[in-house]
């Protein structure tokens, strides 16, 4: 039999490790783990064989929801623009807006340690998102909704009607 | 995982995540601990929620008010929602909206186009007591009522739905006022736009004796339109009409309250101005 081209078999992709502060190893596409501007910075200057990024700060189930988001992203904008090239008509961004709010809906502590983890990898368009839901969550609350739902102890404010 | 801690949060994102939400969330946050206050009274938050331009109209005022004398933007930002400041020309007032701090206007009726207004024996120009501007309008006796407003909308908060008014008085002397064919009307100069159009106005409704002053055993066709309300300040609005302010771009828009159908005398009407507020869209 005679060897023949396959085009459906494309070349190995390649791959980042990305390890998180309690030590579990995520193997990742370049270009997922390029979503993140602080691997992005400085990346060609690394070795092809050095391509493992300690996070410290980002704990493995963040981190795994932060490598769902931008595999999502990057497969979404290439659909987006497949489309767009075709001039087929796609509902690729209001899809992708739907999915970041089905994403980002969850409870309070997960909320911060995505925004916590997508300030330190300076990944922009997960940090907004993040940040605008805290913002939404605290629209129309009450002081008292707004330490219970963000677990903040009232330190200081001094009640004016507490006996002397 | 370690509890979430909302001091551990980077002090930028905490700036972005305040400066999202609206001037009342922030007042509410700096009720809830010492340390969110210190953030959520931070100058950075709260000149953000100053109009852009703040400066330019600041400057512009004749009311004395310096920036200089504020401690900090929460304190100016409160000044300018609790005091309209007397804008050049002394005929325009400026103020904010405490909740969304969008831009107010006050036209008095100065700026106002009101017909037969140079006319001593149909207008009396007085100054009152109770009016931040000097003069006010006074209706001696006209057949044709007609007073405009005009206002360019770049002047006012993108992405707003506005409410117009006409701020009054009716003296206990005044006639020819509770007619229904005195209208209000909001519309786009150069038309189009998304704006309410004529509705019927009665200025001269008195909540205490119109049930008694017309009966008529179907209750439906009394007083559609629009009521009058007090203001607080010893003067009466009514609802002109509303528009939307997509990005400023529409042009002016102009006010309007007329009664120029039935022809009857009319008098007793002192005119203050015509202010445009934000109004939470009602349709």
């Amino acid at each position: 039999m005679k060897d023949s081209f396959n085009p459906s078999i494309e070349p190995p992709k390649k791959t980042v490790t990305l390890v998180s502060s309690d030590g579990y190893d995520f193997e990742v596409e370049e270009e997922v783990a390029l979503e993140s501007q602080v691997i992005k910075d400085g990346f060609e200057d690394k070795a092809v064989d050095d391509r493992e990024y300690l996070l410290f700060n980002v704990h493995s189930d963040t981190l795994e929801l932060i490598i769902k988001y931008c595999e999502k992203h990057v497969s979404s904008r290439k659909s987006i623009s497949a489309a767009a090239a075709s001039s087929s008509s796609s509902n690729g961004e209001e899809a992708l807006k739907e999915w970041d709010e089905h994403f980002i809906s969850v409870d309070t502590n997960t909320l911060y340690d995505i925004l916590m983890a997508a300030d330190y990898l300076n990944i922009k368009s997960l940090l907004d998102l993040a940040i605008q839901k805290v913002a939404d969550t605290i629209h129309g609350r009450s002081p008292e909704q707004i330490r219970k739902k963000f677990n903040i102890e009232n330190d200081s404010i001094i009640d004016p009607w507490a006996s002397e | 995982m370690q509890e979430a801690d909302f001091y551990a949060l980077p002090e930028g994102c905490v700036t972005n995540i305040l400066s999202l939400t609206s001037p009342l969330d922030v007042s509410v946050l700096s009720l809830v601990s010492s340390m969110v206050k210190s953030a959520a009274d931070s100058d950075v938050i709260w000149e953000k929620f100053l109009p852009s331009n703040y400066r330019e109209i600041v400057s512009t005022s004749v009311s004395n008010l310096n920036l200089n004398d504020f401690r900090t933007k929460k304190e100016l930002y409160f000044r300018l929602c609790d005091h309209p400041i007397i804008l050049e020309g002394g005929t325009k007032s400026f103020q904010l909206e405490k909740r969304s701090g969008k831009k107010c206007f006050m036209l008095g009726a100065k700026e106002l186009g009101i017909a037969w207004g140079d006319t001593p024996q149909y207008w009396e120009w007085k100054s009152q007591p109770d009016s931040r501007f000097a003069e006010v309008a006074g209706l001696r006796s006209v057949c044709w009522l007609h007073i405009q407003g005009k206002i360019d909308t770049q002047m006012l908060s993108p992405n707003t739905n506005y409410a117009a008014y006409l701020v009054f008085k009716v003296t206990d002397e005044s006639y020819g006022l509770d007619n229904p064919t005195t209208e209000g009307s909001v519309q786009f100069v150069l038309g189009g736009g998304n704006a309410s159009g004529y509705r019927t106005v009665h200025l001269d409704y008195d909540s205490n004796r119109a049930p008694h002053r017309r009966h008529r055993r179907s209750s439906v066709t009394q007083y559609v339109g629009q009521l009058p309300n007090a203001r607080g300040d010893g003067w009466m609005e009514i609802e002109l009409g509303e528009f939307y302010n997509d990005r400023g771009e529409d042009g002016e828009v102009k006010m309007t309250l007329e009664e120029v159908k039935n022809g009857d005398w009319k008098s007793g009407l002192i005119v203050e101005g015509m202010e445009l507020r934000p109004k939470e869209n009602s349709t």
